[in-house]
């Protein structure tokens, strides 16, 4: 795995000692990459390098995020630098970056890619590791049906559990947990933990049940939790992050293909 | 962006937990490099310093291999790369189109243009490897990438593919900064950019990726297939997209003019439909 900062810069700039970095698990419904690719057209965030990581696929598209530019070039991962406010008051040292993951590592290589992340975030020192991610509805039971859909999971440090918990996230039930691992264990988002877990790399992963299908406001909701536990992870308030209000990237437009004309609905 | 196929929109994870548990075994062999064969003549007679051509054109699609062969046919044969797990039988003894093959050729009185017909069916899981092993070796000022992309995909855009040419650019952040208006106002690409939501995936993803990350001058023109064979459609427009690339890159006039002749294109399409026939069961689905 290789990482290329931006023209201009370069590693040291980065400063990844001790950052959070906030990332998708490629799972059911595609929620943890959609809710990045809001919280990357909502947020002040600066791109700060490109990653290439042979055990993803490859893929290419222009303005995912907004139009202002026509014709900006995105990858298959990008790391983005969440920039601070402009406020009086000192703003933390400790940055935090969010890593877009617009496609699924090949198949037979996920816990390979997962190892690969942590490795390399272990590697620059790396704070902590937040997850974004779907959860497979079908495996709910009744008592979940109701209510909020959101969920956390924290690794080995009770910070984020508390932070998660101080924003009315629940926890995620044991029997879930246990299920999910037992028959899909080697998909996303339990490599990434697994990885994390093995590592000893603090990680927190917020997730919501979803299907297959349109998962735009559970991405949203998603978003607006981590938006919102950016100020705790990081000890002070990131000021331009904390007020921002929350945008559908203009590349949701066409997320379930091209529309069919109308035409041929008129009799 | 949602990459859900359209065959697993329903399948459960179920599935996707035995097919990953399956491919784990030999997944790892994705990520083995081809094989490069050089032409050691060749390459010292014009490269004696080292592959830095001054334009890098890599062909990934039918049309766009067609378009190269009929078009510089002085070109001479500079390497080949080699994918081990595909069988070399049947193969003719020249560079043929319906060869499964990837022949690097040199261009011009000095090398100033490489090109490079990949005619594999490159999977998306050795993209990267493959661009690797080709580019890692070589250090061109420009880099052309034209391929396709199957419209029933991963094409999103308001154009119908099946009614009129649809072509579109991707460029890397440094040969954005080429393409601009000579007088005021914003950059004006030579050809429309691609619109936000529709992707390309595959070689000429990892292509285009490999340059941005390195920041090197790449553009990708792509050509949106309704239909595989149909693909000799594609060639005229590719012809015309490549050559008002290669002119605002300020190549030589005698590597683009040449595209501009009504024979090349028209040889061009007709060794597409020679090589691969123009059948229409192709993937994607036509409404009458």
């Amino acid at each position: 795995m290789d990482i290329f900062p931006v023209k201009g810069s370069s590693l040291e700039d980065l400063k990844l000692k001790d950052s959070v970095i906030i990332l998708p698990a490629v799972a059911t419904g595609n929620v943890g990459e959609l809710a990045v690719e809001i919280l990357l057209a909502s947020l002040p965030v600066r791109l700060a390098a490109y990653i290439e990581n042979e055990n993803v696929l490859p893929c290419v598209g222009n303005d995912p995020v907004s139009i202002s530019n026509p014709g900006a070039l995105s990858t298959v991962l990008e790391l983005f630098e969440v920039m601070p406010g402009t406020s009086s008051k000192p703003e933390s040292d400790v940055k935090v970056y969010l890593l877009q993951q617009r496609a699924p590592a090949m198949q037979g290589r996920q816990a390979a890619y997962a190892q690969s992340i942590v490795a390399w975030a272990q590697s620059h020192r790396v704070g902590r590791l937040v997850v974004l991610s779907g959860l497979d509805a079908s495996l709910c039971k009744d008592k979940q049906l109701l209510g909020p859909t959101a969920r956390y999971y924290s690794i080995s440090d009770t910070k984020e559990a508390a932070a998660a918990q101080s924003l009315g996230i629940e926890a995620l039930e044991a029997e879930y947990l246990q299920e999910e691992r037992e028959l899909h264990g080697l998909l996303p988002p339990w490599p990434l933990l697994a990885a994390a877990a093995s590592h000893t790399l603090p990680a927190l992963m917020l997730a919501c049940f979803a299907s297959e299908g349109d998962n735009i406001p559970q991405a949203m909701q998603l978003a607006t939790y981590t938006r919102d536990l950016m100020p705790t992870l990081v000890g002070t308030a990131l000021t331009a992050s904390a007020a921002a209000v929350l945008r559908i990237p203009c590349s949701f437009a066409s997320l379930f293909g091209r529309s069919s004309g109308f035409e041929s609905f008129l009799g | 962006m949602n990459f859900s196929e359209l065959e697993d929109v329903y399948s459960s994870r179920t599935a996707q937990q035995d097919d990953e548990e399956q491919a784990t075994s030999h997944a790892a062999s994705n990520l083995e490099c081809p094989i490069i064969l050089w032409n050691m003549r060749v390459r010292e007679r014009f490269y004696p310093e080292g592959l830095k051509p001054e334009l890098l054109v890599l062909a990934t699609s039918r049309a766009s291999c067609a378009l190269i062969n009929a078009a510089y046919s002085n070109k001479q044969v500079l390497g080949t790369c080699i994918l081990p797990e595909v069988s070399l039988s049947g193969h003719h003894v020249q560079p043929s189109l319906k060869d499964q093959s990837c022949v690097l050729y040199a261009c011009g009185q000095s090398g100033e243009m490489l090109l490079i017909c990949s005619q594999y069916s490159v999977k998306p899981e050795r993209s990267v490897s493959f661009i690797k092993a080709l580019l890692h070796e070589m250090h061109p000022k420009q880099v052309l990438i034209l391929g396709g992309v199957p419209s029933d995909q991963l094409w999103a855009g308001d154009v119908d593919p099946s009614q009129e040419a649809a072509l579109f650019l991707l460029s890397t952040e440094a040969s954005k900064q080429v393409h601009v208006s000579k007088g005021q106002g914003p950059p004006v690409p030579p050809i429309p950019y691609l619109p936000s939501g529709s992707i390309v995936t595959g070689l000429a993803a990892a292509c285009l990726s490999y340059c941005q990350a390195r920041s090197m001058y790449a553009d990708l023109v792509v050509a949106v297939d309704m239909v595989p064979g149909l693909a000799h459609l594609s060639v005229r427009p590719l012809a015309d997209a490549a050559c008002k690339i290669m002119s605002a890159v300020n190549m030589p006039p005698e590597f683009f003019q040449t595209l501009q002749q009504p024979g090349i294109f028209k040889r061009a399409a007709m060794d597409v439909e020679r090589a691969y026939g123009s059948s229409l069961d192709g993937v994607g689905a036509v409404f009458v």
